[in-house]
């Protein structure tokens, strides 16, 4: 992989994008019976199933309780297959346990937790597929998946991973939008933000990867940042039509019954 | 034991103050508390208190086979422990969020960012290499944990040195200290975490929070950053308005704090390699005669002051150029103060400017009549 280069002098990056562009995004919310809320979400290769059980009673860990609001356990599990070499422990490691963190953090803010107090609400995600941005994709799961819940949310929570390309012939280094996994390996920082968009709220923000100079740092938060909006935009417009397509389910399937 | 909660009246006091710009310790919203770092007798081991918060590091090493993804590089270990003398919410073994949050943003800033050499560690690629351990353990928890914890993982691994090897025919030899000088570790760079509480949407940053501000505040953002103006690692937890400006405001203030604390390790390293080389008494046991370890040495009690006692309506025999009067901290609670002048009457309104002066030797009473004793609330 030596001489493999983030950009070329086209100013195409390693699978053809621009440094700007998202990749696809594909989503469908109401994928499983069982959870209150599912959902699964496709950037790129990156393929993330997220469930939503809650709110619930709590039953068995009576100290996990708050008085005021609901209570967020989030797990994040890689699914064995999902990376080029057999992933050994899924869920339980100590960069898992980071994620879970990090994930619990970022729902408590942007949850209406105040709305259930005494209750918890679960959070399962788990990577089918990891080609790069893990997190983020979790993220954007996560939300689309605590929409088909019903869940309250203060805003849509969208969440992006940014790069930094290394300079090429003098030109100053590019920051580039949704990392993939050769991007991510290769070398250069990761910028991960979680935004509330509308709301222009930061909920988490994460460096990865290697060093990144102080003068770099806002091209590249300000690049995570609209690209984060920009998701935003897709999830919004996956939500209204999932939402026209059950209505009109409905509609169908209530010919005939009482109004 | 669970944390104890904060009460709402406890809450809004605090905020209130945010929002007008001060603090309940009385320190200025870009203020540092005291840092201070103290190694011991062996190499490597060093005590870091910034205020009351304290962590105590340990680098040691050992020969080990290397991964299977490197064999020519080392291995670094670091691993920060909590356990309940820090605080009593800390439980030993289980594995809370605030110890995979330290542990995991320690690594961040000083593995991932490739601040050791470890090719330099390496003795027989694929078979021997040296695998250096950092311990850090919380001996008091009183806010900014992640700051204290990197200094200290720094300054440990600045003073360490690692026992000089020789390959020969017959084996490997791993001299003594006596006999040969130990090496110190290849230091790339120096990174130093910084945090900030953020309050009120972002419109009030606080610097170094204590554990109150801390467990309020909105927000919490923590920066990695070295001597060269890189970024090592980044996080925020909570959620705060307008990310790309704070970040931009934090990141600045907290350059200027890596570039002082790393002067500061600095000074410390040569002071004590001074120290060592002119064969004086040092380490902990020293500094617990010197006064300057023990929670009894530092000055407690600090009276912020309304205003000062007019000099002029106080008799001739009033004391020397300082115009506040002197207190002596006898004990915990306790203080005296020497002034030959006032009546205790009318200091019972006045809050006195108090410069308490660690002598743990000299816990004189005298006899002075001069001399009023007032005991503190």
């Amino acid at each position: 992989m030596a001489g493999l280069q983030l950009l070329s002098e086209y100013g195409l990056r390693v699978d053809g994008r621009r440094p700007n562009e998202l990749r696809q995004i594909r989503c469908k919310m109401g994928v499983f019976s069982q959870p209150d809320g599912s959902a699964y979400l496709e950037q790129g290769n990156t393929k993330v199933l997220a469930a939503v059980y809650g709110p619930h009673e709590v039953r068995l860990n009576r100290s996990k309780t708050h008085h005021d609001r609901a209570y967020i356990n989030c797990q994040f599990s890689m699914a064995v297959f999902s990376t080029s070499e057999r992933k050994r422990r899924p869920r339980g490691d100590r960069k898992s346990q980071e994620m879970d963190m990090n994930l619990n953090q970022i729902f408590e803010s942007a949850i209406r937790t105040e709305l259930y107090p005494r209750s918890r609400i679960d959070i399962y995600l788990e990577v089918l597929q990891a080609d790069g941005s893990n997190f983020s994709a979790c993220v954007n799961a996560a939300t689309l998946a605590l929409i088909d819940a019903g869940i309250p949310l203060k805003d849509y929570v969208c969440s992006c991973t940014s790069t930094l390309a290394p300079s090429q012939g003098g030109a100053p280094p590019t920051p580039m939008v949704d990392v993939n996994h050769v991007e991510e390996t290769l070398g250069g920082p990761g910028l991960s933000m979680s935004t509330l968009p509308r709301l222009d709220s930061v909920v988490h923000l994460e460096l990865s990867g290697t060093r990144l100079h102080l003068s770099h740092i806002d091209p590249v938060a300000e690049k995570a940042a609209t690209g984060a909006a920009d998701i935003m935009a897709v999830l919004d417009k996956a939500v209204r039509g999932h939402v026209a397509q059950c209505l009109h389910a409905r509609e169908v399937s209530g010919q005939g019954a009482d109004a | 034991m669970k944390e104890p909660i904060i009460s709402n009246c406890e809450k809004a006091f605090l905020l209130e103050a945010i929002s007008e710009s001060r603090r309940l310790d009385g320190r200025g919203m870009f203020d540092y508390r005291d840092l201070s770092i103290r190694f011991g007798k062996d190499y490597g081991c060093c005590e870091v208190s910034m205020g009351q918060t304290r962590v105590l590091g340990q680098v040691s090493c050992e020969i080990q086979q290397p991964k299977a993804t490197r064999p020519n590089e080392g291995l670094l270990l670091i691993n920060v422990g909590l356990s309940p003398m820090g605080a009593p919410h800390f439980e030993t073994g289980r594995q809370s969020i605030s110890s995979i949050q330290l542990n995991r943003l320690l690594e961040k800033c000083i593995k991932d960012s490739k601040c050791i050499d470890l090719e330099s560690l390496c003795i027989v690629a694929e078979e021997k290499v040296w695998c250096i351990r950092l311990d850090l353990n919380i001996l008091n928890h009183e806010g900014n944990l992640i700051d204290c914890a990197s200094v200290a993982a720094l300054a440990a691994l600045s003073h360490f040195r690692r026992p000089d090897v020789e390959l020969t025919s017959e084996g490997l030899i791993i001299y003594e200290a006596a006999v040969k000088e130990p090496i110190p570790l290849g230091i790339k760079h120096t990174p130093i975490c910084v945090s900030f509480a953020i309050f009120n949407k972002g419109k009030n940053i606080v610097v170094d929070p204590s554990e109150l501000e801390e467990r309020v505040a909105e927000a919490e953002f923590t920066l990695g950053v070295n001597g060269y103006k890189e970024l090592c690692g980044v996080h925020l937890s909570g959620s705060t308005q307008s990310g790309p400006t704070i970040v931009r405001q934090c990141a600045n203030k907290a350059l200027k704090r890596a570039v002082s604390v790393v002067a500061l390790i600095k000074e410390t390293l040569a002071k004590d390699s001074e120290l060592r080389g002119s064969n004086t008494e040092r380490g902990f046991v020293e500094c617990v005669r010197q006064g300057t370890i023990t929670s009894h040495g530092t000055p407690k009690i600090c009276l912020p002051i309304k205003h000062k006692l007019p000099v002029e309506t106080m008799e001739a025999s009033h004391e020397d150029e300082s115009s506040c009067d002197e207190v002596e901290v006898i004990g915990s609670g306790t203080v005296e103060l020497k002034n030959s002048s006032v009546l205790a009457t009318d200091t019972a309104e006045q809050v006195m400017e108090v410069e308490a002066k660690p002598k743990v030797e000299e816990i004189s009473l005298s006899d002075d009549e001069n001399e009023v004793q007032i005991l503190s609330d």
